[in-house]
Protein backbone atom coordinates (compact mmCIF):
# COMPACT_ATOMS: atom_id res chain seq x y z
CA UNK A 1 0.00 0.00 0.00
CA UNK A 2 2.69 2.34 1.11
CA UNK A 3 4.61 1.89 -2.63
CA UNK A 4 1.22 3.68 -4.18
CA UNK A 5 2.09 7.30 -2.30
CA UNK A 6 5.42 9.60 -2.90
CA UNK A 7 8.24 9.10 -0.41
CA UNK A 8 8.25 11.00 3.08
CA UNK A 9 11.34 11.61 5.23
CA UNK A 10 12.15 8.86 7.68
CA UNK A 11 9.74 8.80 10.76
CA UNK A 12 8.79 6.90 13.56
CA UNK A 13 5.97 4.47 12.94
CA UNK A 14 2.95 6.45 14.73
CA UNK A 15 4.00 9.68 12.27
CA UNK A 16 3.88 7.51 9.53
CA UNK A 17 0.59 6.06 10.23
CA UNK A 18 -0.82 8.96 10.92
CA UNK A 19 0.88 10.72 7.55
CA UNK A 20 -0.66 7.95 5.58
CA UNK A 21 -4.07 8.49 6.93
CA UNK A 22 -3.74 12.07 6.11
CA UNK A 23 -2.42 11.35 2.66
CA UNK A 24 -5.68 8.93 2.05
CA UNK A 25 -8.27 11.33 3.08
CA UNK A 26 -6.37 13.72 0.62
CA UNK A 27 -6.16 11.36 -2.32
CA UNK A 28 -10.10 10.48 -1.62
CA UNK A 29 -11.63 14.34 -1.09
CA UNK A 30 -9.48 15.41 -4.14
CA UNK A 31 -11.21 12.56 -6.07
CA UNK A 32 -14.44 13.34 -5.08
CA UNK A 33 -13.91 16.59 -5.67
CA UNK A 34 -13.53 16.13 -9.43
CA UNK A 35 -16.11 13.46 -9.52
CA UNK A 36 -18.55 16.40 -7.99
CA UNK A 37 -17.63 19.02 -10.10
CA UNK A 38 -17.72 16.78 -13.45
CA UNK A 39 -20.75 15.33 -12.97
CA UNK A 40 -22.41 19.15 -12.32
CA UNK A 41 -20.75 20.23 -15.80
CA UNK A 42 -22.49 17.08 -17.38
CA UNK A 43 -26.24 17.72 -15.35
CA UNK A 44 -25.63 21.47 -16.10
CA UNK A 45 -25.68 21.04 -20.35
CA UNK A 46 -28.88 18.51 -19.30
CA UNK A 47 -30.27 22.22 -17.40
CA UNK A 48 -29.84 19.58 -14.26
CA UNK A 49 -28.16 21.54 -11.72
CA UNK A 50 -27.38 20.00 -8.47
CA UNK A 51 -27.82 23.04 -5.80
CA UNK A 52 -25.20 21.20 -3.04
CA UNK A 53 -22.25 21.23 -5.71
CA UNK A 54 -20.79 24.84 -4.82
CA UNK A 55 -21.59 24.19 -0.99
CA UNK A 56 -19.89 20.69 -0.82
CA UNK A 57 -16.95 21.55 -3.29
CA UNK A 58 -16.12 24.41 -1.22
CA UNK A 59 -16.28 21.94 2.09
CA UNK A 60 -14.18 19.69 0.69
CA UNK A 61 -11.96 22.28 -0.58
CA UNK A 62 -10.99 23.74 2.82
CA UNK A 63 -10.60 20.38 4.51
CA UNK A 64 -8.09 18.86 1.20
CA UNK A 65 -6.19 22.44 1.72
CA UNK A 66 -5.88 22.53 5.36
CA UNK A 67 -4.88 18.29 5.49
CA UNK A 68 -2.64 19.26 2.32
CA UNK A 69 -0.89 21.98 4.57
CA UNK A 70 -0.15 19.20 7.06
CA UNK A 71 1.03 16.81 4.45
CA UNK A 72 3.36 19.79 3.22
CA UNK A 73 4.52 20.56 6.38
CA UNK A 74 5.29 16.74 7.01
CA UNK A 75 7.30 16.55 3.59
CA UNK A 76 8.74 20.02 4.69
CA UNK A 77 7.61 21.34 1.15
CA UNK A 78 5.91 24.91 2.73
CA UNK A 79 7.39 27.80 -0.18
CA UNK A 80 10.08 29.55 1.43
CA UNK A 81 12.73 31.59 0.34
CA UNK A 82 15.87 29.51 1.40
CA UNK A 83 19.03 31.00 -0.05
CA UNK A 84 20.35 32.40 3.02
CA UNK A 85 18.95 29.61 5.07
CA UNK A 86 21.32 27.05 3.04
CA UNK A 87 24.16 29.31 2.84
CA UNK A 88 25.09 29.94 6.60
CA UNK A 89 27.44 27.69 7.80
CA UNK A 90 26.65 24.22 9.69
CA UNK A 91 26.42 26.03 13.50
CA UNK A 92 24.55 29.56 12.64
CA UNK A 93 22.48 27.92 10.19
CA UNK A 94 21.46 24.75 12.62
CA UNK A 95 20.50 27.92 14.96
CA UNK A 96 18.35 29.78 12.68
CA UNK A 97 16.59 26.53 11.29
CA UNK A 98 15.41 25.80 15.03
CA UNK A 99 14.31 29.19 15.58
CA UNK A 100 12.49 29.20 12.31
CA UNK A 101 10.84 25.77 13.27
CA UNK A 102 9.96 27.13 16.64
CA UNK A 103 8.39 30.12 15.45
CA UNK A 104 6.34 28.08 13.39
CA UNK A 105 5.40 25.58 15.55
CA UNK A 106 4.52 28.75 17.79
CA UNK A 107 2.22 29.83 14.73
CA UNK A 108 0.33 26.55 14.50
CA UNK A 109 -0.14 26.48 18.02
CA UNK A 110 -2.03 30.28 17.85
CA UNK A 111 -4.01 28.32 15.07
CA UNK A 112 -5.10 25.44 16.59
CA UNK A 113 -6.07 27.78 19.72
CA UNK A 114 -7.94 30.26 18.03
CA UNK A 115 -9.32 27.56 15.53
CA UNK A 116 -10.51 26.07 18.02
CA UNK A 117 -12.56 28.84 19.23
CA UNK A 118 -13.66 29.36 16.05
CA UNK A 119 -15.66 26.04 15.77
CA UNK A 120 -16.78 26.12 19.20
CA UNK A 121 -18.35 29.69 18.05
CA UNK A 122 -20.25 28.58 15.01
CA UNK A 123 -22.07 25.19 15.41
CA UNK A 124 -25.20 27.43 15.69
CA UNK A 125 -24.62 28.61 11.92
CA UNK A 126 -26.04 26.04 9.96
CA UNK A 127 -24.85 26.21 5.99
CA UNK A 128 -27.91 26.43 3.93
CA UNK A 129 -28.53 24.39 1.06
CA UNK A 130 -26.35 21.05 2.83
CA UNK A 131 -27.68 21.95 6.57
CA UNK A 132 -24.80 20.96 8.32
CA UNK A 133 -23.25 23.35 10.97
CA UNK A 134 -20.50 25.73 9.43
CA UNK A 135 -18.25 24.13 12.83
CA UNK A 136 -17.63 20.86 10.55
CA UNK A 137 -16.05 22.88 7.94
CA UNK A 138 -14.13 25.64 10.21
CA UNK A 139 -13.00 22.28 11.70
CA UNK A 140 -10.13 21.64 9.33
CA UNK A 141 -8.28 24.42 10.45
CA UNK A 142 -7.64 23.14 14.12
CA UNK A 143 -7.19 19.90 12.83
CA UNK A 144 -4.82 20.49 9.90
CA UNK A 145 -2.77 22.98 12.06
CA UNK A 146 -2.29 20.42 14.86
CA UNK A 147 -1.54 17.89 12.57
CA UNK A 148 1.04 20.38 11.06
CA UNK A 149 2.42 20.73 14.40
CA UNK A 150 3.49 17.59 15.33
CA UNK A 151 5.45 17.32 12.48
CA UNK A 152 7.08 20.58 12.94
CA UNK A 153 7.92 19.27 16.38
CA UNK A 154 9.37 16.00 15.19
CA UNK A 155 11.77 18.65 13.07
CA UNK A 156 12.42 20.41 16.34
CA UNK A 157 13.07 17.44 18.51
CA UNK A 158 15.69 16.05 15.24
CA UNK A 159 17.39 19.81 15.00
CA UNK A 160 17.24 19.41 18.87
CA UNK A 161 19.41 16.22 18.84
CA UNK A 162 21.95 17.26 16.10
CA UNK A 163 20.40 16.36 12.89
CA UNK A 164 19.66 17.65 9.36
CA UNK A 165 16.55 18.98 7.22
CA UNK A 166 16.14 17.07 4.11
CA UNK A 167 13.23 18.35 1.72
CA UNK A 168 11.34 15.80 0.04
CA UNK A 169 11.73 17.43 -3.72
CA UNK A 170 8.64 18.67 -4.58
CA UNK A 171 8.03 21.63 -7.46
CA UNK A 172 5.54 23.80 -6.98
CA UNK A 173 4.96 26.40 -9.36
CA UNK B 1 3.27 54.21 7.56
CA UNK B 2 1.39 50.80 8.07
CA UNK B 3 2.81 49.85 4.63
CA UNK B 4 6.33 50.27 5.40
CA UNK B 5 6.17 48.59 8.58
CA UNK B 6 4.32 45.42 6.87
CA UNK B 7 6.80 45.36 4.09
CA UNK B 8 9.58 45.23 6.24
CA UNK B 9 8.63 42.50 8.69
CA UNK B 10 7.34 40.74 5.72
CA UNK B 11 10.82 40.84 4.34
CA UNK B 12 12.70 40.46 7.29
CA UNK B 13 10.98 37.22 8.11
CA UNK B 14 10.86 35.85 4.50
CA UNK B 15 14.32 36.08 3.99
CA UNK B 16 15.32 34.95 6.48
CA UNK B 17 13.91 31.53 5.54
CA UNK B 18 10.13 31.41 7.51
CA UNK B 19 7.52 29.66 5.36
CA UNK B 20 5.69 32.37 3.46
CA UNK B 21 2.87 31.50 5.12
CA UNK B 22 3.98 31.61 8.54
CA UNK B 23 5.59 35.25 7.23
CA UNK B 24 2.24 36.26 6.05
CA UNK B 25 0.80 35.04 9.59
CA UNK B 26 3.02 36.77 11.87
CA UNK B 27 3.32 39.92 9.97
CA UNK B 28 -0.66 40.15 9.86
CA UNK B 29 -0.17 39.28 14.48
CA UNK B 30 2.64 41.44 14.46
CA UNK B 31 0.85 44.75 12.60
CA UNK B 32 -2.18 44.36 14.83
CA UNK B 33 -0.16 44.07 17.42
CA UNK B 34 2.63 47.29 17.13
CA UNK B 35 -0.24 49.28 16.00
CA UNK B 36 -2.65 48.09 18.61
CA UNK B 37 -5.89 47.34 16.26
CA UNK B 38 -9.09 45.81 17.92
CA UNK B 39 -9.84 43.14 15.34
CA UNK B 40 -9.64 39.78 16.97
CA UNK B 41 -7.74 36.90 16.08
CA UNK B 42 -10.83 34.87 15.26
CA UNK B 43 -12.09 37.60 12.19
CA UNK B 44 -8.13 37.11 11.29
CA UNK B 45 -8.39 32.97 11.25
CA UNK B 46 -11.96 33.84 9.66
CA UNK B 47 -10.67 36.03 6.75
CA UNK B 48 -7.82 32.98 6.44
CA UNK B 49 -10.17 30.15 6.10
CA UNK B 50 -12.65 32.14 3.91
CA UNK B 51 -9.50 33.33 1.27
CA UNK B 52 -9.01 29.36 0.47
CA UNK B 53 -12.98 28.43 0.09
CA UNK B 54 -14.19 30.23 -2.94
CA UNK B 55 -15.83 27.37 -5.78
CA UNK B 56 -13.54 28.89 -8.26
CA UNK B 57 -10.16 28.39 -7.00
CA UNK B 58 -11.52 24.60 -6.64
CA UNK B 59 -9.76 25.37 -10.84
CA UNK B 60 -6.41 25.13 -9.27
CA UNK B 61 -5.87 22.05 -8.11
CA UNK B 62 -8.05 20.41 -11.04
CA UNK B 63 -5.54 22.33 -13.62
CA UNK B 64 -3.00 20.58 -11.69
CA UNK B 65 -3.78 17.23 -11.70
CA UNK B 66 -5.01 17.83 -15.51
CA UNK B 67 -1.55 18.83 -16.72
CA UNK B 68 0.23 16.44 -14.75
CA UNK B 69 -1.74 13.68 -16.55
CA UNK B 70 -1.05 14.79 -19.68
CA UNK B 71 2.45 15.59 -19.48
CA UNK B 72 3.58 12.12 -17.22
CA UNK B 73 3.74 10.30 -19.97
CA UNK B 74 4.75 10.45 -23.73
CA UNK B 75 2.71 13.78 -23.95
CA UNK B 76 5.75 15.69 -24.46
CA UNK B 77 7.46 13.64 -26.54
CA UNK B 78 4.67 13.20 -29.21
CA UNK B 79 4.12 17.26 -29.35
CA UNK B 80 7.87 17.28 -29.58
CA UNK B 81 7.81 14.94 -33.22
CA UNK B 82 5.04 16.90 -34.83
CA UNK B 83 6.96 20.12 -33.87
CA UNK B 84 9.87 18.68 -35.59
CA UNK B 85 7.95 17.57 -38.83
CA UNK B 86 7.10 21.27 -38.85
CA UNK B 87 10.25 23.47 -37.60
CA UNK B 88 12.94 21.26 -38.26
CA UNK B 89 14.34 22.07 -41.44
CA UNK B 90 15.46 25.91 -40.71
CA UNK B 91 18.61 26.59 -39.51
CA UNK B 92 18.75 26.57 -35.02
CA UNK B 93 16.23 24.00 -35.89
CA UNK B 94 15.89 22.06 -33.03
CA UNK B 95 16.01 25.82 -31.07
CA UNK B 96 12.84 26.52 -32.99
CA UNK B 97 11.08 22.87 -32.26
CA UNK B 98 11.80 23.45 -28.62
CA UNK B 99 10.33 27.16 -28.95
CA UNK B 100 7.23 25.63 -30.87
CA UNK B 101 6.85 22.79 -28.50
CA UNK B 102 6.62 24.82 -25.40
CA UNK B 103 4.18 27.19 -26.91
CA UNK B 104 1.92 23.82 -27.84
CA UNK B 105 2.18 22.48 -24.39
CA UNK B 106 1.45 25.72 -22.60
CA UNK B 107 -2.12 25.12 -23.84
CA UNK B 108 -2.11 21.98 -22.59
CA UNK B 109 -0.15 22.67 -18.78
CA UNK B 110 -0.69 25.63 -16.61
CA UNK B 111 2.95 25.28 -14.90
CA UNK B 112 6.11 26.79 -16.10
CA UNK B 113 7.89 24.14 -14.22
CA UNK B 114 6.08 21.25 -15.77
CA UNK B 115 6.15 22.17 -19.11
CA UNK B 116 10.33 22.84 -18.66
CA UNK B 117 10.70 19.53 -17.52
CA UNK B 118 8.11 17.95 -20.16
CA UNK B 119 9.91 19.18 -23.31
CA UNK B 120 13.72 19.62 -21.44
CA UNK B 121 14.07 16.32 -21.12
CA UNK B 122 13.33 15.30 -24.46
CA UNK B 123 15.05 18.45 -26.87
CA UNK B 124 18.18 19.68 -24.35
CA UNK B 125 19.79 15.73 -25.10
CA UNK B 126 18.99 16.28 -28.84
CA UNK B 127 20.05 19.76 -28.75
CA UNK B 128 23.50 18.87 -27.20
CA UNK B 129 24.00 15.97 -29.02
CA UNK B 130 23.33 18.18 -32.63
CA UNK B 131 25.96 20.11 -31.26
CA UNK B 132 24.42 23.20 -29.19
CA UNK B 133 26.35 24.17 -26.06
CA UNK B 134 24.78 23.14 -23.20
CA UNK B 135 24.52 26.54 -21.34
CA UNK B 136 22.33 27.42 -24.56
CA UNK B 137 19.87 24.65 -24.79
CA UNK B 138 19.24 25.09 -20.65
CA UNK B 139 18.70 28.91 -21.03
CA UNK B 140 16.78 28.18 -23.83
CA UNK B 141 14.38 25.61 -22.38
CA UNK B 142 14.30 27.51 -19.06
CA UNK B 143 13.12 30.67 -20.94
CA UNK B 144 10.54 28.70 -23.22
CA UNK B 145 9.02 26.69 -20.17
CA UNK B 146 7.72 30.00 -19.00
CA UNK B 147 5.65 30.63 -21.84
CA UNK B 148 3.01 27.65 -20.85
CA UNK B 149 2.07 30.00 -17.35
CA UNK B 150 1.70 32.89 -20.56
CA UNK B 151 -0.55 30.92 -22.92
CA UNK B 152 -3.46 29.64 -21.43
CA UNK B 153 -4.43 27.68 -19.02
CA UNK B 154 -2.69 29.47 -17.07
CA UNK B 155 -2.60 29.22 -13.30
CA UNK B 156 -0.92 32.40 -12.30
CA UNK B 157 -3.48 33.93 -14.25
CA UNK B 158 -6.63 31.96 -12.69
CA UNK B 159 -4.90 33.14 -9.76
CA UNK B 160 -4.76 37.19 -10.42
CA UNK B 161 -8.57 37.33 -11.65
CA UNK B 162 -9.54 35.42 -8.58
CA UNK B 163 -7.95 38.02 -6.54
CA UNK B 164 -8.76 41.29 -8.59
CA UNK B 165 -11.98 40.36 -9.88
CA UNK B 166 -10.78 40.31 -13.39
CA UNK B 167 -12.65 38.38 -15.51
CA UNK B 168 -10.50 34.53 -16.41
CA UNK B 169 -12.15 34.04 -19.68
CA UNK B 170 -10.40 37.59 -20.86
CA UNK B 171 -7.40 37.02 -18.84
CA UNK B 172 -6.69 33.66 -20.92
CA UNK B 173 -7.62 35.32 -23.90
CA UNK B 174 -5.19 38.02 -23.64
CA UNK B 175 -2.48 35.50 -23.37
CA UNK B 176 -2.35 34.09 -26.33
CA UNK B 177 -0.86 37.46 -28.58
CA UNK B 178 1.97 37.77 -25.94
CA UNK B 179 2.60 34.29 -25.35
CA UNK B 180 3.26 33.54 -29.19
CA UNK B 181 5.42 37.20 -29.58
CA UNK B 182 7.66 35.57 -26.68
CA UNK B 183 8.01 32.93 -28.97
CA UNK B 184 8.54 34.35 -31.95
CA UNK B 185 11.40 36.30 -30.53
CA UNK B 186 12.55 33.40 -29.02
CA UNK B 187 12.95 31.52 -32.43
CA UNK B 188 14.77 34.55 -33.70
CA UNK B 189 17.16 34.02 -31.47
CA UNK B 190 17.66 30.09 -31.98
CA UNK B 191 17.85 30.19 -36.01
CA UNK B 192 20.72 33.41 -35.51
CA UNK B 193 22.36 30.82 -32.99
CA UNK B 194 21.79 28.30 -35.38
CA UNK B 195 23.71 30.14 -38.03
CA UNK B 196 26.26 31.64 -36.05
CA UNK B 197 27.28 29.18 -34.51
CA UNK B 198 27.04 26.64 -37.60
CA UNK B 199 25.90 23.78 -35.27
CA UNK B 200 22.81 22.84 -36.51
CA UNK B 201 22.63 24.53 -39.94
CA UNK B 202 18.50 22.97 -40.48
CA UNK B 203 17.72 19.57 -42.57
CA UNK B 204 15.07 18.70 -45.05
CA UNK B 205 11.64 19.80 -45.08
CA UNK B 206 9.12 16.99 -43.76
CA UNK B 207 6.94 15.53 -46.41
CA UNK B 208 3.20 16.15 -46.29
CA UNK B 209 2.69 12.90 -44.90
CA UNK B 210 5.29 12.71 -41.75
CA UNK B 211 3.51 15.84 -41.23
CA UNK B 212 0.29 14.39 -41.09
CA UNK B 213 1.57 11.43 -39.32
CA UNK B 214 3.17 13.34 -36.83
CA UNK B 215 0.08 15.27 -36.09
CA UNK B 216 -2.33 12.35 -35.78
CA UNK B 217 0.05 10.62 -32.74
CA UNK B 218 -0.01 14.01 -31.04
CA UNK B 219 -3.62 15.12 -31.98
CA UNK B 220 -5.53 14.01 -28.73
CA UNK B 221 -3.17 16.37 -26.34
CA UNK B 222 -3.68 18.89 -29.11
CA UNK B 223 -7.15 19.05 -28.85
CA UNK B 224 -7.51 19.01 -24.91
CA UNK B 225 -6.78 22.71 -25.07
CA UNK B 226 -9.27 23.56 -27.72
CA UNK B 227 -11.67 21.75 -25.83
CA UNK B 228 -10.97 23.62 -22.86
CA UNK B 229 -10.23 26.72 -23.89
CA UNK B 230 -12.86 26.70 -26.56
CA UNK B 231 -15.45 25.47 -23.99
CA UNK B 232 -14.17 28.66 -21.52
CA UNK B 233 -14.53 31.37 -24.34
CA UNK B 234 -17.93 30.14 -26.04
CA UNK B 235 -19.69 30.44 -22.40
CA UNK B 236 -20.10 26.42 -22.63
CA UNK B 237 -18.35 26.01 -19.47
CA UNK B 238 -16.57 28.12 -16.35
CA UNK B 239 -12.99 27.78 -15.73
CA UNK B 240 -13.26 25.54 -12.11
CA UNK B 241 -15.53 23.33 -14.98
CA UNK B 242 -13.27 23.56 -17.59
CA UNK B 243 -10.88 22.11 -14.98
CA UNK B 244 -12.63 19.39 -13.70
CA UNK B 245 -13.29 18.70 -17.59
CA UNK B 246 -9.04 18.23 -18.54
CA UNK B 247 -9.00 16.03 -15.58
CA UNK B 248 -11.26 13.47 -17.23
CA UNK B 249 -10.41 14.27 -20.37
CA UNK B 250 -6.47 13.91 -19.31
CA UNK B 251 -7.46 10.73 -17.85
CA UNK B 252 -9.16 9.00 -21.01
CA UNK B 253 -6.35 9.58 -22.85
CA UNK B 254 -3.79 9.19 -20.67
CA UNK B 255 -5.04 6.00 -19.66
CA UNK B 256 -7.10 4.15 -22.20
CA UNK B 257 -5.93 5.97 -25.37
CA UNK B 258 -2.12 6.43 -24.85
CA UNK B 259 -1.75 3.93 -21.71
CA UNK B 260 1.14 5.99 -20.03
CA UNK B 261 -0.31 5.77 -16.95
CA UNK B 262 -2.27 2.68 -14.96
CA UNK B 263 -4.57 2.97 -12.11
CA UNK B 264 -1.92 2.14 -9.90
CA UNK B 265 -0.32 6.04 -10.42
CA UNK B 266 -3.23 7.74 -10.01
CA UNK B 267 -3.48 8.20 -5.84
CA UNK B 268 0.23 9.63 -6.35
CA UNK B 269 -0.58 11.85 -8.98
CA UNK B 270 -3.50 13.08 -7.08
CA UNK B 271 -2.19 13.08 -3.58
CA UNK B 272 0.95 15.18 -5.09
CA UNK B 273 -1.38 17.83 -7.14
CA UNK B 274 -3.39 18.59 -4.06
CA UNK B 275 -0.65 18.67 -1.60
CA UNK B 276 0.88 21.52 -4.46
CA UNK B 277 -1.80 23.17 -4.63
CA UNK B 278 -2.51 23.28 -0.68
CA UNK B 279 0.89 24.62 -0.33
CA UNK B 280 -0.42 27.56 -2.67
CA UNK B 281 -4.00 27.92 -1.11
CA UNK B 282 -2.99 28.14 2.24
CA UNK B 283 -0.36 31.07 1.40
CA UNK B 284 -3.89 32.83 -0.68
CA UNK B 285 -5.43 32.22 2.46
CA UNK B 286 -2.65 33.76 4.90
CA UNK B 287 -2.41 36.77 2.18
CA UNK B 288 -6.57 37.69 1.99
CA UNK B 289 -5.85 37.89 6.19
CA UNK B 290 -3.07 40.47 5.63
CA UNK B 291 -4.85 41.89 2.60
CA UNK B 292 -8.43 41.99 4.96
CA UNK B 293 -6.43 44.04 7.31
CA UNK B 294 -4.35 46.13 4.77
CA UNK B 295 -8.22 47.10 3.23
CA UNK B 296 -9.85 47.73 6.82
CA UNK B 297 -6.70 50.45 7.49
CA UNK B 298 -7.13 51.99 3.93
CA UNK B 299 -3.62 51.51 2.97
CA UNK B 300 -4.66 51.07 -0.63
CA UNK B 301 -6.17 54.14 -0.76
CA UNK B 302 -3.08 56.00 0.73
CA UNK B 303 -0.50 53.84 -1.54
CA UNK B 304 -2.58 55.36 -4.92
CA UNK B 305 -2.81 58.87 -3.20
CA UNK B 306 1.24 58.85 -3.08
CA UNK B 307 1.60 57.30 -6.48
CA UNK B 308 -1.02 59.41 -7.86
CA UNK B 309 1.19 62.44 -6.40
CA UNK B 310 4.37 61.46 -7.71
CA UNK B 311 3.40 60.45 -11.18
CA UNK B 312 -0.09 61.60 -13.42
CA UNK B 313 1.16 59.53 -16.03
CA UNK B 314 -0.30 56.37 -17.02
CA UNK B 315 3.21 55.45 -18.90
CA UNK B 316 5.32 55.84 -16.10
CA UNK B 317 2.70 54.10 -13.55
CA UNK B 318 2.90 50.77 -16.41
CA UNK B 319 7.01 51.55 -15.93
CA UNK B 320 6.73 51.42 -12.24
CA UNK B 321 4.60 48.46 -12.15
CA UNK B 322 6.94 46.31 -14.79
CA UNK B 323 10.33 47.23 -12.47
CA UNK B 324 8.63 46.35 -8.86
CA UNK B 325 7.30 43.09 -10.63
CA UNK B 326 10.77 42.17 -12.34
CA UNK B 327 12.53 42.64 -9.12
CA UNK B 328 9.72 40.39 -7.00
CA UNK B 329 9.85 37.86 -9.33
CA UNK B 330 14.10 37.27 -8.81
CA UNK B 331 12.71 36.57 -5.03
CA UNK B 332 9.59 35.42 -5.07
CA UNK B 333 7.68 32.79 -6.74
CA UNK B 334 4.90 34.25 -9.23
CA UNK B 335 1.65 32.98 -7.06
CA UNK B 336 2.41 34.42 -4.01
CA UNK B 337 3.79 37.49 -5.49
CA UNK B 338 0.84 38.18 -7.69
CA UNK B 339 -1.35 37.71 -4.65
CA UNK B 340 0.52 40.19 -2.49
CA UNK B 341 1.02 42.79 -4.73
CA UNK B 342 -2.45 42.64 -6.30
CA UNK B 343 -4.52 44.35 -3.37
CA UNK B 344 -2.19 47.41 -3.90
CA UNK B 345 -1.64 47.29 -8.16
CA UNK B 346 -5.48 46.65 -8.66
CA UNK B 347 -6.59 50.08 -6.92
CA UNK B 348 -3.59 51.87 -8.79
CA UNK B 349 -4.54 49.99 -11.97
CA UNK B 350 -8.12 51.70 -11.93
CA UNK B 351 -6.51 54.66 -11.21
CA UNK B 352 -4.65 55.02 -13.89
CA UNK B 353 -7.44 53.79 -16.20
CA UNK B 354 -4.94 50.52 -16.74
CA UNK B 355 -7.49 47.68 -17.98
CA UNK B 356 -7.35 45.06 -14.87
CA UNK B 357 -6.74 42.49 -17.87
CA UNK B 358 -3.60 44.09 -19.09
CA UNK B 359 -2.61 44.28 -15.93
CA UNK B 360 -2.58 40.68 -14.56
CA UNK B 361 -1.20 39.68 -17.76
CA UNK B 362 1.77 42.33 -17.20
CA UNK B 363 2.56 41.50 -13.81
CA UNK B 364 2.26 37.40 -15.14
CA UNK B 365 4.91 37.90 -18.01
CA UNK B 366 7.71 39.80 -15.55
CA UNK B 367 6.85 37.13 -13.07
CA UNK B 368 7.47 34.54 -15.14
CA UNK B 369 10.81 36.44 -16.16
CA UNK B 370 11.70 35.78 -12.63
CA UNK B 371 11.45 32.00 -12.81
CA UNK B 372 15.28 32.03 -15.08
CA UNK B 373 16.70 34.97 -13.75
CA UNK B 374 19.89 34.00 -12.28
CA UNK B 375 21.13 33.12 -9.55
CA UNK B 376 17.90 31.05 -8.79
CA UNK B 377 14.55 30.15 -10.10
CA UNK B 378 11.94 27.41 -10.99
CA UNK B 379 12.50 26.90 -14.57
CA UNK B 380 15.95 28.41 -14.76
CA UNK B 381 17.24 24.89 -11.78
CA UNK B 382 15.29 22.41 -13.94
CA UNK B 383 16.98 23.39 -17.38
CA UNK B 384 20.45 23.76 -15.97
CA UNK B 385 20.38 20.28 -14.30
CA UNK B 386 18.79 18.79 -17.32
CA UNK B 387 21.47 20.15 -19.43
CA UNK B 388 24.25 18.92 -16.50
CA UNK B 389 25.15 22.91 -17.03
CA UNK B 390 26.45 25.46 -14.44
CA UNK B 391 24.46 28.79 -13.67
CA UNK B 392 27.06 30.64 -14.89
CA UNK B 393 27.46 29.11 -18.87
CA UNK B 394 23.47 29.69 -18.53
CA UNK B 395 23.47 32.85 -17.31
CA UNK B 396 25.72 33.88 -20.24
CA UNK B 397 23.67 32.03 -23.08
CA UNK B 398 20.36 33.79 -21.44
CA UNK B 399 21.74 37.53 -22.24
CA UNK B 400 20.25 37.85 -25.92
CA UNK B 401 17.17 35.71 -24.76
CA UNK B 402 16.32 38.49 -21.94
CA UNK B 403 17.61 41.39 -24.80
CA UNK B 404 14.10 40.31 -26.96
CA UNK B 405 12.19 39.39 -23.72
CA UNK B 406 12.61 42.95 -22.47
CA UNK B 407 11.54 44.31 -26.26
CA UNK B 408 8.09 42.20 -26.44
CA UNK B 409 7.46 43.25 -22.74
CA UNK B 410 7.47 46.77 -23.23
CA UNK B 411 5.33 46.09 -26.45
CA UNK B 412 2.61 44.59 -24.52
CA UNK B 413 3.43 46.59 -22.13
CA UNK B 414 2.83 49.91 -23.84
CA UNK B 415 0.90 48.60 -27.64
CA UNK B 416 -2.30 47.75 -25.20
CA UNK B 417 -3.91 45.86 -28.46
CA UNK B 418 -1.46 43.41 -28.56
CA UNK B 419 -2.67 41.51 -25.17
CA UNK B 420 -5.94 43.25 -25.39
CA UNK B 421 -7.31 43.08 -29.31
CA UNK B 422 -8.57 39.74 -29.23
CA UNK B 423 -10.43 40.68 -25.15
CA UNK B 424 -12.20 43.64 -27.57
CA UNK B 425 -13.12 40.95 -29.54
CA UNK B 426 -14.50 38.63 -27.76
CA UNK B 427 -16.28 40.92 -25.34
Amino acid sequence: MRRLLPPAPPEPAPLRLLGELVDWAIVALGAALVVIVFVNVVMHQLDLDIAWTTEFGEFVMVWTTFLGGAAAARRRGHMAITELRDHLKRGAGRALRLAIELTVAAVLALLVWYGASIVQASWGNILTVLDWPMAWQYLALPVGAAIALVYVLRDVVLLARGGDLVEAPEDVS
Amino acid sequence: MIIVFITVVFFALALVGLPLLYALLLTTFATLWWYGLSHPLETILLTFIGGVEPFVLIAVPLFIVGGELISRGGVGKRIVAFAHTLFGFLPGGLGVVTVFACLLFGGVSGSAIAGSAAIGSVMIPAMIKRGYSPGFAAALVAVAGTLAVIIPPSIPLLVFGFVSGASVRDLFLAGIVPGILFGIGLMVVCVRYGLATGCDRGGERASPREVWIAFKAAFPALLMPVIILGGIWFGVFTPTEAAAVAVVYGLVISMFYYRDIGWRELPALVLKAFVTSAVVMVVIGATAALAWVITVEQVPMQVTQWVKEVTDSRWMFLLLANVVMLLLGVFIEPLPALILTAPLFVPLATAYGVDLVHLGLIMTCNLAIGLYTPPVGGTLFVAAKLAQAGIAKVSYALIPMFLVTLVVLLAITYITALPMGLVWLMR
